[in-house]
């Protein structure tokens, strides 16, 4: 009974020195064309009310340490997606000198989208993959169950 | 006696696409001052960029994802500059008519940003229903969304054929009157001009003193635009171009700048696909290049300055870029005090910063 | 001559002017009066141990480039009272070639915290991710 109250998930968009690209092709998910909020996505500014951690660019010095302090304030479970290539691996930034190179430098990620800049497409089928990860940690934290195949079903189907 | 306190705005904030951080002082409501603090986005691209000059044509692109062919078409004029090549005039109307489409996805993410920093999130919506229309048919002609890819030293790598010079032709008729509209909502809301005139005022002394370039001076009465210059394809006999200006200052004018600059780059394309000619769209580029050169270019947002330093080799001596931003967001120092708490993201917004730019 | 690294961050600038003196107060100013538009301040490592600065400025339709030699240490005067919009030039210089300027503190684009020092100059060798990957240098906990 007490597993029907999963809300939906609420993203929270992060940028550690990308050129943008990657950024703004996030943004245009929200917009009519390809239109997140079907999937019952928010993107939310709190780091307190987030779920999946949505980053681009390859981590600058200044701001690492903001990054480390969003992700601790998310509350568990949470996903960490990383979108571009940049945010990836760190190239093409790899001669630059004040990159850490890549997410993974400093967070743990979840889902590695590719590309530079990443199409709005790879980003979906990214945070729909994130999303999934996020529901199996969410049902596992709740009750020690995965979720049903009708879910993952209905989930697949959106 | 009013005491004055320090907000915090940025460096994540919700208006803000990018991290910038403004140390508000303010007594009550009112802000009194700003400090600017820049840098989280600083990733060293000038020393990167000195290691390969071929490899740069890419690097330079991606500093930036809004104005990535700007960037990419100012680098290769300073090598070809350096090196005396004289690309053909096809090349240069291609290249005006990819900067042109470049500059109207900026200008209508600009438009759609400051309708979403005041509410307006229909007028958002909108704005960039239309930007994917265009994003698109930059799409079918070079490849990418973002990074074109489509300069290289001496010429173009990818030609617009006659299909793609008809899809440009076709979209942007589509896109005209939609535009328009667009354009009179900005120009004639109530509410958007209570929010936006005499807010953020930027007067013309300030202007030069500080340097600011694009709509930001545009709209302060400083009629500067490199596009005079006569580079690309705007030298071009038969290529007509005024620079729009307004003499207001303030973040409506900043905002119709943007708005008009949208419908003259529809304008400006089409005369350019009118002047194509059948010619060789590379000039083969013998040796490596040395030298120096300075070379500038109208980005969406202002001057894009760039002086490269070749000494004969693959490395480069010195690349330095001087971007839009730059110097615009130091006029936030002059338009911020005296408004109220309220508007400083509409004022931080109206100047349209890209700090990936600003920092390199 | 060239030096390899340069004394641990300090904020306050060096004791005395070295090398000769170089007005470039005069030549700016007279770019103010004919109401000039200050585009960039560009500074290049010659290599041996000089630095040339270019001042670009926009006069009269045209680019007007103002270029002077400053030997290493050498403290050099602002113009951010006639254009403050010089200010994140020469901030920027501070912080990417560690040179002087009189009353201007760096810190604008690396943190004064950073163990990177003057990236730009042609004596320093900053790490990238690159060298590190080179270096075997394994991926930090997380």
């Amino acid at each position: 009974m007490g597993r029907s109250r999963v809300k939906s998930p609420w993203i929270l968009h992060f940028d550690t020195g990308s050129c943008n690209g990657c950024d703004i092709e996030t943004w245009a998910l929200l917009t009519p064309r390809y239109d997140l909020e079907r999937f019952g996505v928010l993107n939310e500014a709190n780091p307190k009310h987030a779920d999946v951690l949505l980053v681009t660019g390859p981590v600058t010095k200044k701001v690492e340490d903001r990054l480390r302090n969003l992700y601790a304030q998310m509350p568990e479970p949470r996903v960490v997606i990383a979108v571009g290539n940049c945010a990836s691996t760190g190239s093409p930034f790899d001669d630059c000198y004040n990159v850490n190179g890549g997410i993974d430098r400093v967070l743990p990620v979840d889902v590695y989208i590719p590309g530079c800049a990443a199409r709005p497409e790879a980003i979906i089928d990214g945070i729909v993959l994130g999303l999934r990860k996020w529901r199996e940690r969410k049902f596992a934290a709740h009750d020690g169950t995965q979720p049903s195949k009708e879910t993952e079903m209905q989930e697949a189907s959106r | 006696m009013p005491t004055i306190s320090v907000a915090p705005f940025g460096p994540q904030h919700p208006s803000l696409l990018e991290p910038i951080h403004l140390k508000l002082r303010l007594e009550e409501e009112k802000v009194v001052g700003a400090d600017i603090v820049i840098g989280y986005n600083h990733r060293g691209l000038e020393r990167a960029l000195e290691i390969d000059y071929k490899r740069n044509v890419f690097l330079s692109e991606r500093v930036c994802g809004i104005c990535s062919f700007h960037h990419s078409t100012v680098y290769v004029q300073a090598i070809e500059n350096i090196m005396a090549i004289e690309v053909p005039k096809r090349v240069r109307l291609i290249r005006t008519i990819m900067l042109e489409l470049q500059r109207m996805t900026s200008h209508l993410l600009t438009l759609g940003h400051i309708a979403e920093t005041m509410g307006y999130e229909n007028l958002f919506m909108q704005t960039w229903r239309e930007r994917e229309d265009v994003m698109a048919l930059i799409d079918r002609l070079a490849g990418n969304r973002v990074h074109y890819s489509m300069n290289t030293i001496g010429g173009l790598r990818k030609d617009l054929g006659y299909d793609n010079t008809k899809d440009i032709e076709k979209t942007l008729t589509e896109l005209g009157p939609k535009l328009r509209e667009i354009r009179n909502v900005f120009a004639k809301d109530s509410t958007f001009g209570k929010r936006t005139r005499g807010v953020g005022i930027l007067t013309k002394d300030n202007a030069r003193r500080y340097g600011a370039v694009g709509p930001t001076a545009r709209a302060s009465d400083v009629p500067y635009d490199v596009r005079l210059s006569s580079y690309a394809g705007y030298g071009v006999e038969g290529v007509k171009f005024r620079p729009i200006h307004r003499e207001e200052g303030d973040c409506y004018a900043r905002t119709l700048v943007r708005a008009d600059e949208l419908l003259q780059s529809v304008d400006l394309i089409m005369q350019c696909i009118d002047l194509l000619r059948d010619e060789p769209i590379l000039i083969a580029a013998k040796g490596n290049p040395t030298g120096e050169a300075f070379s500038r270019v109208e980005a969406p947002r202002g001057e894009l300055f760039y002086y490269v330093k070749a000494k004969g080799e693959i490395r480069l001596d010195r690349v330095k870029i001087r971007t839009p931003t730059f110097v615009n967001v130091q006029c936030l120092a002059e338009m911020v005090p005296n408004c109220q708490l309220a508007d400083v993201p509409v004022i931080t917004v109206s100047i349209d910063p890209c700090i990936c730019c600003t920092d390199r | 001559m060239t030096q390899t690294n340069l004394p641990a961050k300090e904020t306050t600038p060096q004791p005395a002017p070295k090398g000769p003196q170089v007005d470039i107060r005069t030549k700016v100013s007279r770019m103010d009066k004919v109401y000039a538009q200050l585009i960039a301040i560009t500074a290049v490592d010659l290599g041996d141990g000089n630095f040339e600065l270019i001042y670009s400025f926009f006069s009269k339709s045209e680019l007007v480039n103002l270029r002077f030699t400053i030997q290493d240490g050498y403290e050099i005067d602002s113009i951010a009272d006639m254009f403050p919009g010089a200010r994140n030039f020469e901030r920027e210089i501070i912080d990417l070639f560690g040179l002087s300027f009189k009353g201007v503190q760096g810190g604008l684009l690396i943190m004064p915290s950073s163990q990177i020092v003057a990236p730009l100059r042609k004596s320093s060798t900053p790490e990238t991710p690159r060298t590190r990957a080179q270096k075997g240098v394994a991926n930090a906990d997380h």
